[in-house]
This record gives C-alpha cells, structure tokens and sequence, in this order.
C-alpha cells in the first residue's frame, strides 16, 4: 500500500466508517488511523465469530429464563476471573509499602499506626442493569480482642493493586488524603465481634447504585474498609482473607441482586404512531423473582429526566385518561407478559393516549420482575432502556432512534467506532465503555479511568494493530493514557506518560499503524500520538509518542526545550501524515502569532521537522490523499492551505464567521479540492487549487449555508453527497453537497448542544452525542 | 483531579457569595461527624459551624479574585476556590458539579481530602473547569451556568456565572 493510499485511510475515518466498500477514488474524510481497519471491513474470522455469537446468545435467550430479579455472587476463584478486581491494605507505620500480593489484609487501630483495607470488585459481569442490593462480605480469620465497629467507605480515586501504599494510589500519584480517597460519610459499618473465622458483611448498595448509573455516576473505585475509632492505644487489628488467599471461599465476594434492562430498545415513528421493539436478555445470575413484564413511560420533548423511575414493589397501569403518571411522564404501558413490542398509537396499543404528530417524545422501558422490581438503580437512574421518537404525516419529517445511551456526561466527541463490532463511549465522568453500534448495548460495561475524557478516542481492529487486540485509545483529564481492550474491556496498558495531573489531554490521540505506514516509519510497533493542555503554560506544552503496545513513551517534544519553541496547549487530535511519514499537530498560540501553531513532526524520533504560526488552532488538521497539501481552521475563522513540505502557507482564506469549528471535509482526492468547513454560525463549501494556490469562495462549486436561529454547528461529516452537522439547537442537519441546501434535520433534543458525528456504514447508522448527557443512532440518509 | 489543590490558607482577595444560613452547614458539621471515624476520646466539644466559600475566578490570574462573569477568549481555566472553615477531621470529598445553560449537566469533579485531628478545619481547594481549546470554546457554550458544591454527598451551595463569547 502506497503513502498515499495511507494518507487516504488515515484521514478517512468517519468516512470509512460510513462506506468500507467505497472505492479509494472516492471520498474521503476524518483522521483516525482507525480507518485502516475498517475500511476493510471485518475479517472472515471476526465475521465467523460474530455470527457465532449471535447464535449463541440466541440459543442462550431461548435457554434462560429473561430478565427476572437475579442474584450475582462476584468473587475470584478459577472459575470466576474477577480480572479486574483488586485488595490490598494500607498501613500508615510503612506508608511506602504495598501489601497488593498479601493472601491476608488488616484493618488495625492503633495510635498512628492505623491500617485500612481496600477492595474492587470486577463488575463487567454485570450487563445494563438496576441495582436492587449489593453485600461486600470478608472473611475474617483472626478477630480483634476486643469488638469493634468497621465502616465502609466509597472510593473516590483510581488506584492499583501492585502500587496502592497509605501515602499513594499510584505509583508517583499520593492519595488526596493519606489512607484512602474515599467519600467522607460511611457508607454502612459492621461489628466484628471477637470470633476469628467468621464472615462479616456490609451493606453497599447505594455505592454499587452509584457505580451504576445513578443520576450523578461515579466510576467504581472500591470500596475502603476502616476502623471507625482509629488511633487506639491499644492496638486492635482484624486479619482477612484477600484475593490471593489459598482458600477462594474464604476470598472477598460481592453478592448483587439486580435487574437487567430489556436490550435492543428502538423506536419507528410513522403517521401518529411509534412503534418500539426491544427483546430481552438472558439470565446470568440465579433468577430471584421471574419477570413478568414491563412498563413503559413516555414524555414529551426528547428526553425524560434520570428522575423519573418507578417505585419497586409497586405494580402500575395506565387508566384510561392517562393521568397516571411518574414525574412528568405518563404511563402509557404496563404489562405482565413479556412483550417485545408496543405500538403507541390510536390503533394500537394506547387508544387512550396516542402521540401526537409533531411532537417529539422520550420512552423509558422498564424492566420488572414479578415482585414489581424494576430495572433502575434507586431514586435515579442513568443507564436505563430509553429511547426518542417523533410522528408525523411525512417520512421524511419523522424521527426513528436506532438506539439511545447515556453517557453520563456531557459528550460532543464523535464515537469511535470499530463498525458493525463496537462503538467506545468514552466520557467526562471517569468511565468508558464499549457499546453494540446496532444496539447500544453494551459490549463491555463501564470502566473507571483516572479522569474524565472529552476527545474522541480511536479504535482498532486486532486484526490491523499492532497490540493484536480490537484496542481503543484514549487519553483523559488527567494526564493518563489507556489502551482498552475493545472487546473485554480490561486494561492493556495504561500511563501518565509525563508523570503529572496538570499535563491533561482533551483531545483523543491519534495513531499511526505501523502496518500500514511506509518503510519510512522505523518503530516496532504502532504509534499512539497526542499533545498536552496544560492550561498552566502557554510555553511548554508538549506532543507525545507512545508505543501502542506497551504505552512507554518513544519520545516527547517539549515547547521551549531541546531547542523548540514555545508550545501553547493543544487541543486537537493530531494527524497522522503516511505519505510525509509526518505528525502534524496544532496548538493554541497564547493568543498570538508569535509562537508556532502547526508542527510537524517526525515520528520515528519526535524532532520537529517544521512549524508555521497561524494564531490559535483547537481544530484538526487535514491532510489530503496526495500529501502536498493541509488544510487547518483556525480559532479566528481563517482557513489555510499549507505546503506540508515546508509548512508554508499556500494561501488563506478569512471566512468572515468568527472561527473555523473543527476539522475540515475534503471530499475529493486530488486538486482542486473540494474543502467543507464549519463555523461559529455557517457551513461552507469552498475550492483550493493547489497548482495556483488559490481558493475559490464564490461561484460554481462553493456555497454557504446559514445555520437556522445561528445555532453553532459541529464539524461536518460528509457522505453519500450529504453533510452533516450537530447543532447547538439540538438537531442533526443534513445538507446536500451539490446544492448547500438543507434538505432535511432530526431535532434530537432541542436546547443542547450537539456533538461532531460519527457514521457506521457497514450498519447504516450515524451516531451522535449531546450535552444532555446521551448518544443518539439514528438511519441515515434522513 | 486535575487541578484540584489543596492549600494551606485562602488567598488575600476573596469574595463571598452565597453561603447557606450556617444552622444549616452546622446542622451538616453534626452529621459529618457522626459519619467520620473519630478518636477513642469521647469528649463532648461543641461543633462549629461549617462554613464553604466559594470563589470563581480566572486561573490566570495572580490572585483568585472573585468574578462572575468570564469571556472564553480570555479565560484558559475557570477556577472554584472553596476556603472551607471548620471542617470536621477526618477525611472528605469534595464534589463540584457544572450545569450549562441549557440546563444539561457538563461534568462533576471529586476531590478528597484529610482534616487532621486537633486543626482548626481551615482548607482551601481549587478545581479548574477548562475552558480555552475544549468544547466550552469550540461550541460556544456560553451564557448562564451553574456551579454546584457538595461534600460527602451532602449539597451545599448553588452560584451561577456566565460565561461570554
């Protein structure tokens, strides 16, 4: 495969994801080496596996009885691998010492001699669920002499078990308070009692809730086992098994008690109706209490607040006025069968209520069991089964959700998508995790990271990388970087590459494959690209290589070090350049055009290779298929054309809209471009000749379009001759390419912000997020 | 978290705004003492009254003085200074919530930290809230936003701030 051929996937991301089978000569956008993998398209041996799946999980549907209250018991032993979990204890006589292989752990009191234990539990066992109940229970083998009382405690820091002392959570990272990060209200406490070899339990649902998705999630840290009268004189110590005790019965366990979501929750909207689907899943737990049914509300204007749940134990129906109601939403179904349909209509299922064309709705399906235990977690509830629709007389003006997800967080990165295998839901709420692109179920359940992540993070096919492994990438707000196997969701590696929380990254790396890179490209193995925002500095920022397999740092480039200039923050994912065997990489300038907002670097060593200064840059970089020619945005609304042997400007254009938003779309492959940007209030179209080094703005070929009431449209995402944009209006906008028309929109939610777009062609689906904390699928084109 | 810094002591300008009635912060200083792990003495000592004061401000200046109001061309972080006073010891944590103007929760930010036996309960944290090169910026998320304050899952103050293209 030639430089070119890569620089074409590379910068083909969103684009491959909307059409792996479009031939190369065709269109091409988006910048993420991820597009090497999916534009080939599943292997024969993933395809195979993913029909194997779907046999099985259907052969196991039709064995288990579906959702159901179930009780899980999570602990390690050889037949459960808790692969994730973790113990230790902390001890405040050796606050250096780590105790993560221990086979016992303490909890002491004594005067500055004080020890606690910490334990985390693997959770991925666990689909989209509610929390009914969860009991951390301990085995303890040697009893204090005298009774005391142990608290427990939510976690509020990530930590590791090999690394975790009294004074850090990592290694090089102290804790925000020696002994343990945790939430300063107990969560539950227990006696000990002065019996050795008895268990003792603690009651911590409302922190599993919490792990869960309530209304303010928090990623699951674990849990701190303290006692709660340190300091005595007399020291009075507990012994327990850990996780690592030769006797697994006697190992920390976790019991459950839940209820799973129904999955696969969609909605069709026609004229005055909206059909939902949805099936059920499997039991994976010892059924509690049968299923029997579901319930399902409904509300006007897009969205229902985490608020609104029913309360378990009591059984609920729509009257014939439909004035029963939780919260602000109307009950407009409620079964004691098992359904997989309800046809909100006239017609249908709700003659008493049907929806009204026109009106945009939000539906929560609970799940319940035969007890009327419902699948939310508590007096909230983030992870539920929801879902967006709105009739109406014309197809063309009516809103069908493939799938809705939380986020938890406010989320305007686009998804990065393996298409028709997983799509990574990374956000700013300290959590990852790897959903179905058909279903928005998840593939793996949310994982805590250290910080919060905003920028889009890539994923990989194991077939394509180098690490082997389907990987998503991702760097977060405090300065650590991830590789996340995409399919299990345990941890491949993960870093704070410059060894600080102020050096953050919000912007998603960028990665060059080392298998598709030319001979030029001398690293072992893949390249895992992105830049620091230190807000601190407006100097000494710096741009990062890591190796994709191990996350160690092949090399750094520091603003003003080694002989570089300043560096401002960078805000954008890099661009990964395989015909120059180049990085390109834009900062801010600290306002000004003093300082470089461009840089082009050398992969192999980091040196930088060329800068131009521009001003401030948050947006992308653009590279185009042939390699001569990068098209970048700026903060001030101009748009450039760079030599990228040089980093000369070739020509500008000022767009007269306040900022260039986001990267550009190039839609054809070879001069005159075709080059579509966004900005504050705008969607242009404009041509760059890169024989002549001149835009045309005006005439044939170029259009402007005005977003409706000014909203601020996202970067465009261009495919099958439509654009399209997320707006600060709450809708999607679909504009044809020829025409610069706006041919047609899907209001989402209206009042938030939409974020950039991501499309799976291989299963026809555009995905967006929004700061109402959801990500939306929906058919494209509208 | 990022950015978080404890301090030993507030910073010279300072504004308060919005602090609940003190019955109610003391009523809390009650309640998170109960909840906290404590010393073998028994000794009955009268709470003080938990005081949170919170200030917004721009990173980049020298000093935190309070405003509320911030352009985002100029701010590059926004900062929340809470100087707590009688803290009760032991350890807590600190949650600062953001809500944008369209009423959508942005993020939330947890900090803990410990309030040594015998203190006096005076802490000073600072959570930044970025802003230049994030989505604050790039999707003009401006207007009226809101800024909440809990610590150990207890609410306590609410401010708004605009933030100005």
């Amino acid at each position: 495969m030639t430089g070119n051929q890569m620089n074409h996937l590379e910068s083909s991301l969103r684009d491959a994801e909307r059409n792996p089978r479009e031939a190369p000569s065709l269109r091409c956008a988006g910048r993420s080496a991820q597009a090497l993998a999916v534009r080939r398209g599943p292997s024969i041996t993933r395809r195979k596996l993913y029909i194997a799946g779907v046999l099985l999980a259907a052969l196991a549907v039709a064995a288990n009885s579906a959702g159901a209250e179930e009780m899980l018991v999570l602990q390690r032993t050889t037949a459960g691998t808790q692969a994730r979990a973790a113990d230790s204890y902390m001890d405040q006589s050796a606050t250096g010492t780590n105790h993560g292989t221990d086979t016992t752990f303490q909890v002491r009191s004594s005067n500055a001699a004080n020890q606690r234990a910490i334990v985390e539990f693997d959770l991925s066992s666990i689909p989209s669920a509610g929390i009914k109940a969860a009991t951390l229970k301990l085995f303890m083998s040697t009893a204090p002499a005298a009774s005391r009382t142990y608290g427990a405690y939510r976690v509020t820091s990530r930590w590791i078990e090999t690394a975790v002392t009294w004074a850090s959570r990592l290694t090089g990272f102290a804790w925000g308070a020696a002994g343990g990060d945790v939430n300063g209200t107990v969560t539950t406490t227990t006696t000990t009692g002065t019996t050795s070899n008895t268990a003792l339990s603690w009651t911590i649902t409302a922190d599993v809730q919490q792990w869960f998705g309530v209304a303010s999630p928090v990623a699951n840290y674990g849990t701190v086992i303290r006692d709660q009268t340190e300091n005595s004189a007399a020291a009075q110590t507990a012994i327990f098994a850990s996780m690592d005790n030769a006797t697994q019965a006697n190992r920390p366990s976790l019991t459950v008690l839940f209820v799973q979501n129904v999955q696969g929750l969609s909605s069709t909207a026609g004229n005055g109706t909206v059909a939902l689907n949805w099936t059920y899943p499997a039991a994976i737990g010892t059924i509690v209490s049968a299923t029997n049914g579901v319930l399902i509300v409904r509300e006007a204007g897009g969205v229902i607040a985490s608020t609104v749940v029913p309360t378990d134990g009591t059984a609920y129906t729509r009257n014939a006025g439909c004035t029963n109601n939780i919260g602000g939403a109307t009950i407009v179904f409620s079964s004691n069968t098992l359904p997989t349909t309800f046809n909100d209509s006239a017609t249908g299922d709700n003659a008493a209520c049907p929806p009204v064309n026109g009106t945009l709705y939000a539906y929560k399906v609970f799940a319940k069991d035969a007890a009327n235990n419902y699948s939310h977690s508590g007096t909230s509830s983030q992870f539920v089964a929801l879902v967006a629709a709105m009739p109406n007389t014309t197809a063309s003006t009516q809103l069908s959700v493939k799938w809705l997800q939380s986020t938890a967080s406010a989320t305007l990165a686009a998804p990065g998508i393996l298409p028709g295998t997983v799509v990574a839901i990374t956000t700013d709420s300290n959590i990852i995790f790897g959903g179905n692109p058909s279903t928005g179920g998840f593939v793996f359940n949310p994982i805590a990271t250290d910080g919060g992540i905003a920028g889009r993070s890539p994923v990989l096919a194991g077939t394509d990388a180098s690490i082997a492994s389907n990987v998503i990438y991702a760097g977060d707000g405090n300065g650590f970087v991830y590789a996340v196997n995409a399919t299990t969701g345990s941890f491949l590696w993960s870093t704070n590459p410059t060894a600080s929380v102020a050096n953050t990254f919000t912007a998603g790396p960028s990665v060059l494959v080392k298998k598709f890179a030319t001979a030029s490209y001398t690293g072992t193995h893949d390249l895992v690209v992105l830049g620091t925002r230190n807000a601190g500095t407006t100097t000494g920022n710096s741009i990062l290589g890591l190796d994709g397999n191990t996350g160690a740092v092949n090399w750094t480039l520091t603003g003003n070090a080694g002989g570089n200039p300043a560096m401002d923050i960078v805000a954008a994912t890099p661009f990964v350049d395989y015909v120059n065997n180049a990085v390109w990489v834009t900062s801010n300038s600290a306002g000004g055009t003093a300082q470089p907002s461009l840089w082009k670097v050398n992969p192999n060593t980091g040196a930088r290779l060329a800068t131009a200064s521009l001003g401030n840059i948050s947006n992308a970089p653009y590279v185009t298929v042939a390699g001569e020619t990068l098209f970048v945005g700026t903060d001030a609304g101009t748009l450039y054309a760079i030599n990228t042997a040089t980093a000369a400007t070739r020509a500008s254009f000022a767009a007269g809209d306040t900022q260039v938003t986001g990267s550009v779309e190039v839609v054809n492959f070879s001069s005159p471009y075709t080059v579509i940007f966004s900005g504050a209030t705008t969607v242009k179209q404009v041509i760059f000749n890169s024989t002549t080094n001149t835009f045309t703005t005006t005439g044939a070929g170029t259009w402007s379009v005005t977003m409706p009431g000014g909203c601020v449209p996202s970067e465009p995402a261009a495919i099958a001759a439509k654009v399209y944009v997320g707006c600060s209006d709450g809708a999607v906008y679909q504009i044809d390419v020829v025409s610069g028309v706006i041919d047609n929109s899907k209001s989402l939610r209206p009042g938030s912000t939409l974020g950039d777009t991501t499309v799976d062609v291989t299963l026809g689906i555009l995905m967006v997020g929004s700061t109402n904390t959801r990500i939306y699928a929906l058919s494209f084109p509208f | 978290m990022a950015a978080s810094v404890p301090h030993a002591s507030g910073p010279p300008h300072r504004e308060r705004f919005r602090r609940l009635p003190a019955i109610v912060l003391g009523l809390y200083a009650l309640a998170a003492l109960a909840g906290c792990g404590g010393m073998d003495s028994s000794q009955v000592q009268p709470v003080p009254h938990l005081e949170a004061e919170v200030v917004l401000c721009n990173s980049s200046m020298a000093n935190c003085t309070s405003q509320e109001s911030f352009s985002v061309q100029v701010v590059r972080d926004l900062n929340v200074m809470v100087n707590w006073q009688n803290l009760p010891a032991g350890t807590h944590t600190q949650r600062v919530s953001f809500v944008l103007p369209s009423g959508d929760f942005y993020k939330a930010y947890e900090k803990s930290f410990a309030v040594e036996d015998g203190s006096n309960g005076a802490l000073t944290t600072v959570q930044a809230l970025p802003v230049a090169g994030t989505w604050i910026t790039q999707r003009r998320l401006t207007g009226a936003w809101t800024v909440s304050l809990e610590l150990d899952g207890q609410a306590l103050s609410t401010q708004t701030f605009q933030l100005t293209p």
